[in-house]
């Protein structure tokens, strides 16, 4: 899809126009690792020049080293890891706590298996799944320099996961479009596959969902704008499972999901990068009550 | 080698004491997880690799190192910025600490860096290929 066509229809979903080439200029961002230091402790030992942000354990990093985040002392100890703040969001959504149980159906590189890991204490059980056996690799090797010793990993189709475990917290991040986090996948991007892919992340949601416990919460999230993508896979389990609500996110500088779809995707979030300064996204919040 | 025996030593080299819902599972591998995770029923690997054989001794490896060698007593070496920026390249370090021949955990500022090999006032790397780093 051409610029021009493409930000006219990204318009519609946004007051303001986002800018496709701010994404260049959005700032990078780490997250201190929970299970090997404090925030507190982190501020004093690192020479990176970092800003709090909303999130007590993550910070913005100003003039990054040349060598890049990953080639600092403070990556090579696991005392941080680099993650955007919106990918932050799902984990921090969620709110594992330790003793919870929790599926990540779509977890490598494993940036949200290890912030749920660390808000645990290496408390309770995460099971990490992945369809991509190349990519479970990037995921052990996190968990590995992260020190997470309550994770297990798995490999399977997200859209045909089965498992006799149930879970009371679960995240969907759901292969996307990828339109919020790369700034050139509009040239190839057009609704039809946003309505194919929509397709894989309606089975991937029912499956998560089928292992859900009662009372338990499911996080979706993506990192796209696109509607068949975002409000349409959450429409599609509420609409077939009368045991599902969307609860209220209170985001700093999100817009509610599309009302199009019915009035409770007021509670959903868009994320948008000219108002969060981090990759677009969009999360919703489901509860199966009991 | 077995989860009490990795236990001793740890105690025995380090003075490592760990938490009670710190667990092992495996051979000659050992993996370290939490009381939890190991009474999960998967046919998945859990946690994460603790130590491996290395002749007669076990070797602890560098993110069990870094994950629990904050708990060690003994056998640990302060070094400085620099010291460990050039461990994170992969280069030997020398130090006039004195220490009992075999592994020792090193440390800068609080943060556990990794395990070296100590002999006569020399720190043998033992930091993994994948663990580098590019610094300039």
């Amino acid at each position: 899809m051409e610029k021009q066509e493409y930000l006219s229809w990204l318009s519609s979903y946004t007051d303001a126009e986002p800018c496709t080439d701010s994404q260049t200029h959005l700032p990078y961002y780490i997250r201190a690792n929970l299970l090997k230091t404090t925030p507190e402790e982190y501020l004093k030992w690192t020479k990176l020049k970092v800003i709090p942000t909303f999130l007590p354990y993550a910070f913005r990093v100003e003039d990054p080293p040349d060598s890049g985040l990953g080639n600092t002392i403070d990556y090579a100890t696991g005392w941080m890891t680099t993650q955007s703040l919106s990918s932050m969001l799902p984990p921090h959504i969620l709110n594992p706590m330790p003793g919870d149980r929790v599926l990540d159906i779509c977890a490598a590189p494993g940036s949200k298996t290890t912030q749920c890991a660390a808000l645990m204490h290496n408390k309770g059980i995460i099971l990490a799944n992945d369809k991509n056996k190349g990519r479970i690799s990037a995921l052990v090797n996190n968990l590995e320099r992260l020190g997470v010793i309550n994770t297990t990993t798995m490999n399977q189709d997200g859209g045909r996961f089965t498992t006799s475990h149930k879970f009371n917290k679960i995240i969907v991040d759901a292969p996307c479009s990828g339109l919020g986090s790369n700034e050139s996948a509009h040239t190839w991007w057009d609704e039809l596959y946003s309505r194919n892919i929509s397709a894989l992340q309606t089975a991937i949601l029912r499956r998560a969902y089928s292992v859900l416990e009662p009372g338990g919460t499911l996080i979706y999230s993506t990192c796209t704008y696109s509607p068949d993508e975002n409000e349409q896979p959450v429409f599609r389990i509420l609409e077939n499972n009368p045991d599902a609500r969307l609860e209220k996110l209170d985001i700093p500088n999100s817009e509610p999901g599309l009302n199009e779809f019915g009035s409770e995707f007021k509670n959903a979030a868009r994320i948008y990068p000219h108002k969060f300064n981090s990759e677009g996204f969009f999360v919703a919040k489901i509860r199966k009550v009991d | 080698m077995g989860e009490k025996r990795f236990k001793t030593y740890l105690k025995d080299r380090f003075g490592i004491v760990l938490p009670k819902d710190v667990c092992f599972e495996g051979g000659k591998t050992q993996r370290v997880m939490n009381s939890e995770l190991k009474e999960f029923r998967t046919p998945t690997p859990k946690g994460i690799r603790a130590s491996r054989m290395k002749g007669v001794f076990p070797k602890p490896t560098t993110n069990f190192i870094q994950l629990f060698g904050n708990l060690a007593t003994k056998n640990t070496i302060e070094v400085s910025r620099e010291d460990a920026l050039n461990y994170f390249r992969s280069n030997d370090l020398e130090t006039i600490i004195p220490a009992e021949l075999g592994y020792v955990i090193l440390t800068h500022n609080g943060a556990v860096l990794g395990i070296g090999f100590y002999r006569d006032g020399k720190i043998e790397n033992m930091l993994p290929k994948g663990r580098r780093i590019r610094v300039a």
